[in-house]
């Protein structure tokens, strides 16, 4: 009997503590620091779930007591056999997106503390106290083991983002807003179905429970949802199931072709919102395939591979088109973060332990070096006004500190050697290269041109904005100030760190993707 | 053939037992008469008619409570004239209704004593005929809760004349009101359309089964009635008294197509009577649905009749709530849209009623369409008391009940705009409220008897929801046009809040003491208690092993 551990709830729930204080708060000031203070607080309390990952515990197999780590269950809803539990954990899966989400969210809490200087600077009190609910929508989310939980912290990061996009964004900001809403809506729309088909299979050979690693382990529960006779309004259910499931996770990744919100809702939301929702709110749909569509229904998985890979190698090459094409600065990124998730879906697509692992990795270092590129938009846009990246020049000339970071952030976006960027990709193409699919290595071999088409977006831009010619109405800018400095920094090193020494970034997570994989590996369709 | 005519029987005389089992009844008749000897003997007060009123329907929940235990144990059915059918039936499930209803009766006296207090004299509602209001008010307020406590197509028609008469009266109560008067008009007109084709459904059903009580109606339909005779199974004549009976009780739902009058007449009637119907009427219409239903089903065991049967009423309530959502769509004015927004809920909650066709449990066990109608009818109250009662307070203050009133008032009135916005996250369906449980424990059971067309109907109807309803939140927050802050009375301010609060509260902690309670309300019910003894079948051909009784809750 593993004893239980409040921490994960003290992190889930201390945002919500924070919440309630910045709106009792007596002035601007004081609720700036009670954001920074709060998000720092839960970064630090986080920093306290290393130990079981840095000693590689990751217990013998999936989802066993020995590999759930700082687990907390309680009953919730208890009526008869309908049980619905308070779980929470932490395995190699969601502990990494912990670390990442508490370090990003305290990130962007420091870059909104220019708050009053933005377009629309009214209603700090609602802003913080959004941000903190937003965060621990995200971080119940990665911790919840219960499906219902699951839903509802899936959810409640709906709300928030909704007014935070709407309400201080940019000159779209409604119609962004709305779209992002409506476009999580119907995912989540189709996961709520899938959680209550999944509940009644299950229920049908007497396991009546919503626990998400009870379904992947359970061999009952795994013969019913695999079996190819079980049917769903005449489909097959495991096939159903992964796809309706898919599709609300493919939303959020965003996967070609559910991905048009995300330009709008990138572009139009404030700096610190874009930076959380790049690297975060992105990885929730990864981490949601892995934990869910992946390990319950690995047959389903292998017959959708070759669609999936698809998918993925169009977000790879039209995203890095699409950006190649954008003369708005921070548009730009946001179709490349399209690019990077495909790296993502691709490598979850194939199956293997590379390509699993390379997919874990790129999601992680993507949400270092995306939320860095969006401060580096953020930066210039404070200081210039606009964001026309035809009409910046020389910029590093002018912010020499500055540039230097810039060039750093772009470079671990562009996947470049040593960067935390090159490793995600790598991974996932040798993976990809290495499949057991007769379809695999043409794949590989496109998804590898990638690799060229986004270096060109990425050096043209970094050409334009902060090479060439010293500006005159950009001489005069301010260089980056010292909490600038700090959030880029602390970026930076990390996507140095991950790049050079992935193998740190690895032990923390491969024991349970090792689990993960094979479950699915022991079911081949 | 039991006989009715009084002439030939002995004089029957209702026995103490029997009268005390329907207590809230008599004290809201009761409340009735006081309302009037106090305007005679006090004059003609309107804080004495209010207090008369929220005390009349405080002392009915008390009896309500008392008899709860009483009911528990069993269900009560009596009234019958000798050898004639039961009139009243008194169950868990009647008595939690008419608990809600005191509780929303309650409500709305606040709401309406709020507006008295507040307003200017223009928009000032029923100071002047106020003991007429509220006999009316609670004269309805008595139908609604005499529709939930009868399977007697007599007393059918009764109760939903009683509960309609009333309600035609108080929405065009206003004099001077245009719109209130047209409103009246088209209600009064299309209730009495209705109401004809009820009573000739009736009567069709009466002259072909020569009885009143649907429970022996359902018995002869099913064969189980001794000498039942040429009167087994479905007909066309039994096929057209039912359509007349579900027109009569179909309009009090507002289900699709018998809706019409809905919109028009939630615009016109004065704020605390539309935010009284949109509730009161449609939660008792739909706990007669259930009953009517039930009542005709449950000894029924052949799945060829009652599979298109639940397929029939489920396309009923889907196509009213789609068509709920869709309408409401191009709506300015926020009555009009929460009219619509209370037919797309009422589609849902009709949803529950197509749960029939799994056999009924008898006895002690839940049955899981009253349970997830109880649990939706609960949250529905407190999602539709705040969302009315927020729109109440801005057009107390402004005058105005369109989406201009709305704007920028989450900076004129914050915690009014923080109060809605939880009212529309909760009708929306949206955790962490409790529209979202109530909505969740629906889609629970309605996927337990196998009824995935509806829950994938009721999710794709939640997701079109939220675009009228966002539209509110962005009148709200997202757009502003200076209008001035509004002062709204803290009475007002803490009912919305309140109503908001108890939505968090039973989204999260509370959500299994709210499955619970419904459950508990759902036990025990009049014509399930008195069942035939045969095992209910199998749902599925493969399911070796499939008992009802085995995995029920």
């Amino acid at each position: 009997m593993v004893e239980q551990s409040n921490l994960l709830n003290w992190i889930v729930f201390l945002p919500l503590i924070g919440m309630v204080l910045c709106l009792v708060a007596p002035s601007a000031k004081a609720v700036k620091t009670i954001g920074v203070a709060t998000s720092g607080l839960v970064l630090l309390l986080s920093l306290f779930l290393f130990p079981p990952f840095l000693s590689q515990k990751f217990g013998s197999s999936y989802g066993t007591p020995e590999s759930m780590h700082f687990a907390y269950t309680a009953d919730w809803i208890s009526v008869g056999q309908f049980v619905i539990r308070y779980a929470v954990g932490v395995d190699g899966l969601s502990f990494p997106m912990v670390i990442l989400t508490t370090l990003i969210t305290f990130l962007a809490a420091l870059a909104s503390w220019n708050f009053e200087h933005w377009n629309i600077n009214k209603g700090i009190k609602g802003y913080f106290a959004l941000f903190l609910l937003l965060e621990t929508g995200v971080l119940g989310t990665f911790v919840a083991l219960d499906f219902f939980l699951f839903y509802i912290f899936w959810e409640v990061m709906l709300l928030p983002m909704y007014f935070l996009i709407g309400v201080w964004g940019g000159p779209r900001k409604e119609y962004a807003a709305i779209k992002f809403f409506i476009y999580t809506f119907l995912g989540s729309v189709l996961i709520l179905i899938a959680l209550l088909a999944m509940y009644y299979k299950a229920a049908d050979v007497g396991v009546h429970t919503f626990n998400l690693l009870e379904y992947a382990t359970n061999p009952q529960v795994r013969e019913i949802f695999n079996n190819p006779d079980t049917t769903f309004l005449k489909f097959n259910f495991g096939l159903a199931m992964f796809v309706m499931l898919f599709i609300g996770f493919a939303v959020k990744v965003p996967l070609f072709p559910f991905h048009t919100w995300l330009p709008d809702a990138h572009v139009e939301a404030p700096t610190p919102i874009s930076m959380i929702l790049a690297g975060i709110l992105l990885k929730l749909g990864g981490y949601g395939m892995l934990r869910i569509c992946y390990p319950i229904f690995p047959a389903a998985a292998h017959s959708a591979a070759y669609v999936l890979a698809l998918l993925g190698l169009v977000n790879i090459i039209y995203g890095a088109l699409c950006a190649m094409a954008q003369s708005d600065f921070k548009r730009l990124v946001a179709y490349s973060s399209i690019s990077h998730m495909g790296y993502v879906i691709l490598g979850l697509a194939i199956l293997t332990e590379t390509g699993v692992q390379g997919a874990m990795f790129q999601m992680l270092a993507h949400g270092i070096s995306s939320p860095m590129c969006f401060f580096l938009v953020g930066v210039v846009y404070d200081r210039a006004h606009h964001r026309d990246i035809n009409r910046f020049g020389g910029m590093w000339l002018s912010m020499p500190v500055y540039g230097s970071l810039a060039t750093l952030g772009f470079f671990a976006s562009l996947g470049l050697p040593g960067l935390c960027g090159f490793i995600g990709e790598i991974w996932v193409l040798l993976g990809t290269f290495a499949a057991p699919f007769p379809w695999a290595k043409p794949v590989a071999i496109v998804a590898a041109f990638g690799v060229v088409l986004t270096a060109g977006y990425i050096l043209w831009l970094i050409q334009r904005v902060y090479l060439g010619r010293e500006k005159a109405e950009y001489a005069n800018f301010p260089d980056a100030g010292a909490r600038e400095v700090f959030v880029l920094s602390i970026m930076g090193a990390l996507a140095i760190f991950m790049g050079v020494l992935p193998r740190y970034t690895f032990n923390l997570m491969n024991g349970t993707l090792e689990h993960i994989v094979r479950l699915f590996s022991s079911q081949v369709s | 053939m039991p006989s009715l005519l009084l002439a030939e029987s002995a004089f029957w005389m209702p026995s103490l037992g029997e009268l005390t089992a329907v207590g809230p009844l008599w004290t809201l008749a009761g409340t009735i008469v006081a309302i009037l000897v106090a305007a005679l003997v006090v004059g003609r007060n309107p804080a004495v008619s209010a207090i008369i009123t929220m005390l009349g329907a405080t002392v009915t929940a008390f009896v309500c409570f008392a008899l709860a235990g009483r009911t528990a144990a069993g269900a009560f059915a009596g009234f019958a004239p000798l050898g004639g059918a039961p009139m009243l039936v008194m169950d868990n499930f009647s008595i939690l209704f008419i608990l809600l209803i005191c509780l929303f009766l309650a409500s709305v006296v606040g709401l309406w004593m709020i507006g008295a207090t507040s307003s200017g004299r223009e928009i000032a509602s029923h100071t002047h005929d106020a003991p007429e209001f509220f006999t009316l008010l609670v004269g309805s307020a008595f139908g609604m809760s005499l529709m939930v406590c009868t399977t007697n197509l007599l007393m059918i028609i009764l109760a939903i004349e009683m509960a309609s008469l009333p309600s035609y009266a108080i929405v065009g109560f206003q004099k001077r009101n245009r719109i209130g008067a047209e409103a009246s008009i088209k209600y009064v007109l299309f209730g009495a359309v209705t109401s004809a084709i009820m009573a000739y459904g009736v009567s069709l059903l009466y002259g072909y089964y020569g009885t009143l009580d649907l429970v022996a109606i359902g018995q002869m339909i099913s064969g189980k009635a001794i000498g039942a005779g040429h009167t087994t199974g479905t007909n066309l004549l039994m096929t057209i008294g039912f359509f007349g009976l579900l027109a009569g009780i179909g309009f009090k739902v507002s289900a699709v197509p018998f809706h019409f009058w809905c919109p028009d007449v939630f615009e016109g009637a004065s704020i605390e009577v539309t935010t009284w119907l949109s509730v009161a009427s449609k939660a008792a219409g739909l706990g007669l649905v259930l009953r009517v239903v039930t009542a005709l089903v449950s000894p029924l065991e052949d799945t060829s009749v009652l599979l298109p049967m639940s397929t029939a009423v489920g396309l009923f309530a889907a196509v009213t709530c789609t068509y709920g959502n869709l309408a409401a769509f191009p709506q300015t004015n926020v009555k009009r849209l929460l009219a619509y927004s209370s037919i797309a809920h009422a589609g849902y909650m009709l949803m529950a009623a197509a749960i029939l066709w799994q056999p009924s449990p008898g006895g002690d066990s839940t049955h899981p369409a009253f349970s997830a109608l109880a649990a939706y009818v609960i949250v529905y109250l407190f999602m539709n008391l705040g969302a009315f009662g927020c729109t109440a307070l801005v057009f107390w203050a402004t005058g105005q009940t369109t989406l201009d009133a709305f704007r920028g008032l989450g900076r004129r009135a914050p915690l009014v705009a923080l109060a809605m916005a939880a009212c529309l996250f909760s009708l929306i369906g949206l955790p962490p409220f409790g529209g979202f449980i109530a909505k969740f424990y629906l889609l629970l059971a309605l996927f337990r008897s196998d009824l995935v067309w509806l829950v994938i109907i009721a999710a794709v109807n939640s997701l079109i929801s939220l675009y009228y309803y966002a539209r509110i939140l962005y009148a709200m927050y997202f757009d502003d046009d200076g209008q001035p802050v509004i002062a709204v009375p803290a009475f007002g301010r803490s009912l919305v809040l309140a109503s908001a609060v108890v939505l968090l509260l039973t989204g999260l902690p509370l959500a299994g003491l709210l499955k619970t309670r419904a459950d508990q309300f759902a036990r025990n019910l009049y014509p399930l208690t008195a069942r035939s003894s045969l095992a209910p079948p199998s749902r599925h051909a493969d399911r070796a092993d499939a008992t009802h009784v085995a995995d029920s809750h």
